[in-house]
């Protein structure tokens, strides 16, 4: 069952934002500002608590989740406890070291392919 | 009539990441345990590593056209957006530090105004819930 509310949740989260990207002219990177901003007001009002109830692991993987978990980390912060927050940055330091190396090594395996294709699905 | 096809495959492919998304902290939850605060870490570094398989044999270019926010939206699409930065950057430049470049500059542009945004956000939650 929680599988289910899961793709229910997450794969309605996804479909909003699509639907804002075909109907508005913010591009992804605005987008996902506004992802974090909404889900940080979400967060503060407790929509988000209730979403992540429900959907679990599909509301927390998405990046709405991640303003969920920033938003917790600096309320925890401002209470005097660093670790969520250390671990918040950590999570976002690790991935970018992932995404940069799966780059690198992508170009290196592919001298001559291009990346999937500039600005294709991407709103740009 | 053109938007219900990309949403239909956002929905269809977010909801996929998501119920891996699930699979895995379901494996994470005894492991870690719940309450610890290194199970974010754990599901979104695990997201991230799927993330970098798929960029890796392209899986991920494929379906980006098709999935659109379905594939942006779950945190491996963070790390495959970074990836496609740094490739589309260092392509044109001719050079990895362009890529590099590119690459941390729509990381501190996504997360530099969204952490902003959610700080003001906190900070006047934690004024307000003081007050009442």
């Amino acid at each position: 069952m929680m599988f289910v509310q899961a793709f229910l949740v997450g794969g309605v989260l996804c479909a909003l934002f699509q639907i804002a990207l075909m109907t508005t002219k913010l591009g992804v990177p605005k987008l996902l500002i506004c992802g974090l901003a909404l889900g940080g007001i979400g967060t503060a009002v407790g929509f988000c608590d209730w979403l992540s109830a429900v959907g679990g692991a599909g509301f927390s993987v998405m990046v709405v989740g991640a303003a969920q978990a920033i938003f917790n980390s600096l309320t925890a912060l401002f209470a005097g406890v660093w670790l969520p927050a250390c671990v918040v940055v950590a999570i976002f330091a690790v991935l970018t070291v992932f995404g940069l190396a799966a780059g690198a090594a992508y170009r290196a395996l592919h001298r001559d392919a291009k990346a999937s294709a500039p600005g294709a699905a991407r709103g740009e | 009539m053109q938007y219900v096809k990309p949403t239909a495959m956002a929905f269809l492919i977010g909801g996929v990441f998501a119920v891996i998304g699930q699979a895995i902290t379901m494996f994470w939850l005894p492991i870690v345990g719940g309450d610890s605060p290194f199970m974010g870490f754990a599901v979104l570094v695990s997201m991230g590593v799927i993330g970098v398989i798929m960029f890796m044999t392209g899986l991920h270019q494929k379906l980006a056209p098709l999935a659109g926010f379905g594939l942006i939206l779950p945190f491996n699409g963070f790390c495959a957006a970074i990836s496609d930065a740094f490739v589309n950057a260092s392509n044109e430049a001719g050079s990895a530090s362009a890529g590099v470049k590119a690459a941390l500059g729509l990381v501190a542009y996504v997360l530099g105004w969204g952490c902003l945004a959610i700080l003001v956000i906190a900070v006047a939650a934690f004024f307000l819930k003081g007050m009442m």
